[in-house]
C-alpha cells in the first residue's frame, strides 16, 4: 500500500495521541540541537542546588 | 477564526525539523536509543529544594504518565497526553471543527497540541507545588520548583518530538514502554535485599528461589511474573484479530484494498479513562475526609478502608477474593462496565465512530464490491461492526487490566496493557524497516519510497 493512500485511510483503532507529520511555521531545531538543550538544561537543573545556599 | 489568531503562537515554538529523505534504519536506531539514555538520566535528576513529604497523587496513572516521581520529569507525558486527549474531544465532538484531511489542519491539530502541552506543563507544575502534593523543603524555594517541573516537561515535548520524526514509534509510547519495562526486570529479578526484609532479595524470581533454599518454596511469589507473561501473550494475540472490509477504489478498476478494523478498537482508551475516573473517587474522598465529612469512605494511610472508596479502590493481591468476595465483584462490574461505556464514548468523540469513518471512505471515492456505492450503504455495514468491536473490545481490555491488577501482575494491569500494544506496533514497525533497508527492491515494492 503506497504511503500517500496510507495516510488519507481513517485510523483502524483510536489512540492514546494522534501525531501528524505536518508542520507549522516556527524555527526549526535540528534533533542534535534538543540532545544539546536537553544537556544543558539538566546541567542547569543539578548546578541550581549549588548554587543555592 | 482560531486558526488564524493561533498562527502567531506557532511561528514562536521551536519544533523539531522533518527528516527530508529517508531515515535509514541505523540512524532511526541510534536517536531512539539516545533519547533513550537521556530519558533514564533525567528521571535520575532529583527536584532540589523538594520536602520529603512529597505524596505521588498519581501514582495509579504513574504507567500512563510515565517520568519518574520526585525527579524533574514527575510530569512525565501527563501533559502532552492530557493536550492530546482534550484537543481528539473538542476536534471530533466538533466543538472545533478542523477538517483533518486538509495538511493545513493537520498542521494546526499539531501545532495546537504543543501550545497545550506547554500550558499544562506549566499549569500542573503550579498546582502541584502550590497545593502541596509537591511541597517545597522551605518557602523561598517554591518557584525554583516550579521551573525544573517546567523544564523537565518542556525537554520531554521536545524528546517526543525527535523520537516521532527521526525515531521508531512515538516518543510517548517509547517513554510509557521503557518505565513499565523498567519496573517488570527491576521486580522479577532485583537480586539486592529488600528494605522491608533485609537479605531477602527484592525481586520475585531470586526471592523464589530463597525460598526454594530455605526449604518452603513459596509459589505464590511467581504469580505477577506469570500474570505479565499471560498478558502480554493474550495482548499480542488480540492485537491481530481484526475485522477486514474489503474495498475498491471507483477511479481505478481492480484496485482492491481492505480496511481493517482492529478488535480492540478503542484500544487501551477505556482503561485509561476508566483508571483516571477511580483515581478520582479516591482524591475526592481524601478530600472531603479533610473537610471532616468522609461521605466516600474513610481512608487511612493512603488506602481506602471503608465506604464507596473502598469497594472502588484496586484490590492490591488477589487473596482479597476469599477475604472479601463482595469487594471484588463490585469492583470488576463497576470497572468493565465503565470500560465498555467509556470505550463508547471515545469512539464517539474522537471521530471514528461508524458515521464518520463512512463519511471518510466514501469522499475518497472507496466502495464495498458487490455493494451499490452510496453513504447510506457504507454506513449500514460500519454500523454492523463499529458498535459491537467497540463495546466487546472495550469490555475485553477491562477485563484484562482488572486481572492483571488482581494477580499483581509487575507494572500494573494500566501499564502492562500498554507497553505489550506499544512493543507489539513497534516490533512491527522496526520488522518493516530493517526489511526495507536490507532489500531497496523491496521499498519499490512496498510503495515506502
Amino acid at each position: 500500500m503506497a504511503k500517500k493512500d496510507k495516510k488519507v485511510l481513517p485510523p483502524s483503532g483510536a489512540g492514546l495521541v494522534r501525531f501528524y507529520d505536518e508542520e507549522t511555521r516556527g524555527p526549526k531545531l535540528t534533533p542534535e540541537q534538543v540532545v544539546i538543550m536537553t544537556i544543558v538544561l539538566a546541567v542547569f537543573c543539578i548546578v541550581l542546588r549549588f548554587s543555592y545556599s | 477564526m482560531l486558526k488564524e489568531m493561533l498562527q502567531p503562537i506557532f511561528s514562536l515554538i521551536p519544533q523539531v525539523k522533518s527528516p527530508t529523505y529517508r531515515v535509514p534504519f541505523k540512524e532511526k536506531l541510534k536517536w531512539t536509543g539516545i533519547i533513550l539514555i537521556l530519558y533514564f538520566l533525567l528521571g535520575q535528576i532529583t527536584l532540589f529544594g523538594l520536602s520529603t513529604n512529597a505524596v505521588d497523587y498519581f501514582g495509579q496513572l504513574r504507567a500512563v504518565m510515565a517520568g519518574n516521581f520526585g525527579s524533574i520529569i514527575t510530569l512525565g507525558i501527563g501533559p502532552i497526553v492530557s493536550a492530546s486527549i482534550i484537543l481528539q474531544l473538542l476536534v471530533g465532538g466538533k466543538i472545533w471543527r478542523l477538517d483533518l484531511s486538509r495538511p493545513e489542519d493537520k498542521a494546526v491539530f499539531q501545532g495546537t497540541q504543543k501550545v497545550l502541552a506547554i500550558i499544562f506543563t506549566l499549569f500542573e507544575a503550579i498546582v502541584l507545588v502550590l497545593t502541596g502534593a509537591l511541597s517545597p523543603s522551605s518557602p523561598e524555594l517554591t518557584w525554583i520548583l516550579v521551573l525544573q517541573i517546567t523544564i523537565g516537561g518542556i525537554l520531554i515535548i521536545f524528546m517526543d518530538e525527535v523520537v516521532s520524526k527521526w525515531g521508531f514509534g512515538s516518543g510517548v509510547g517509547l517513554f510509557i514502554a521503557a518505565g513499565v519495562a523498567q519496573q517488570i526486570i527491576v521486580g522479577s529479578l532485583n537480586v539486592l535485599s529488600s528494605p522491608t526484609s533485609p537479605g531477602v532479595p527484592a525481586g520475585a524470581i531470586p526471592h523464589f528461589i530463597y525460598s526454594l533454599t530455605s526449604g518452603s518454596p513459596n509459589f505464590d511469589l511467581l504469580i505477577p511474573v506469570l500474570a505479565v507473561v499471560v498478558v502480554f501473550l493474550v495482548v499480542v494475540y488480540a492485537e491481530s484479530m481484526r475485522v477486514e472490509i474489503p474495498l475498491s477504489y471507483g477511479g481505478v478498476k481492480g484496485a482492491r484494498g481492505k480496511y481493517p478494523l482492529k478488535f480492540i478498537y478503542a484500544s487501551n482508551m477505556p482503561v485509561i479513562l476508566t483508571s483516571a475516573l477511580l483515581l478520582n473517587v479516591q482524591l475526592f474522598a481524601n478530600l472531603f475526609q479533610k473537610l471532616g465529612h468522609p461521605i466516600l469512605g474513610t481512608i487511612s494511610n493512603g488506602r481506602a478502608i471503608n465506604g464507596v472508596a473502598y469497594f472502588l479502590s484496586t484490590p492490591s493481591t488477589y487473596t482479597v477474593i476469599f477475604t472479601d468476595p463482595l469487594k471484588v465483584l463490585i469492583y470488576a462490574v463497576v470497572f468493565i462496565g465503565s470500560c465498555i461505556l467509556f470505550a463508547w464514548l471515545w469512539v464517539e468523540l474522537s471521530g471514528i465512530g461508524p458515521k464518520q469513518v463512512s463519511k471518510q471512505l466514501y469522499d475518497m471515492g472507496m466502495q464495498i464490491p458487490g455493494f451499490r456505492s452510496s453513504r447510506a450503504q457504507f454506513e449500514k455495514i460500519m454500523s454492523r461492526y463499529i458498535p459491537a468491536i467497540t463495546v466487546l473490545g472495550g469490555a475485553f481490555v477491562g477485563l484484562l487490566a482488572f486481572g492483571a491488577d488482581l494477580t499483581g501482575a509487575l507494572g500494573g494491569g494500566t501499564g502492562v496493557l500498554l507497553t505489550v500494544g506499544i512493543v507489539y506496533r513497534l516490533y512491527e514497525e522496526i520488522a518493516q524497516e530493517q526489511l526495507m533497508d536490507m532489500h531497496p527492491m523491496l521499498r519499490k515494492f512496498l510503495g515506502n519510497e
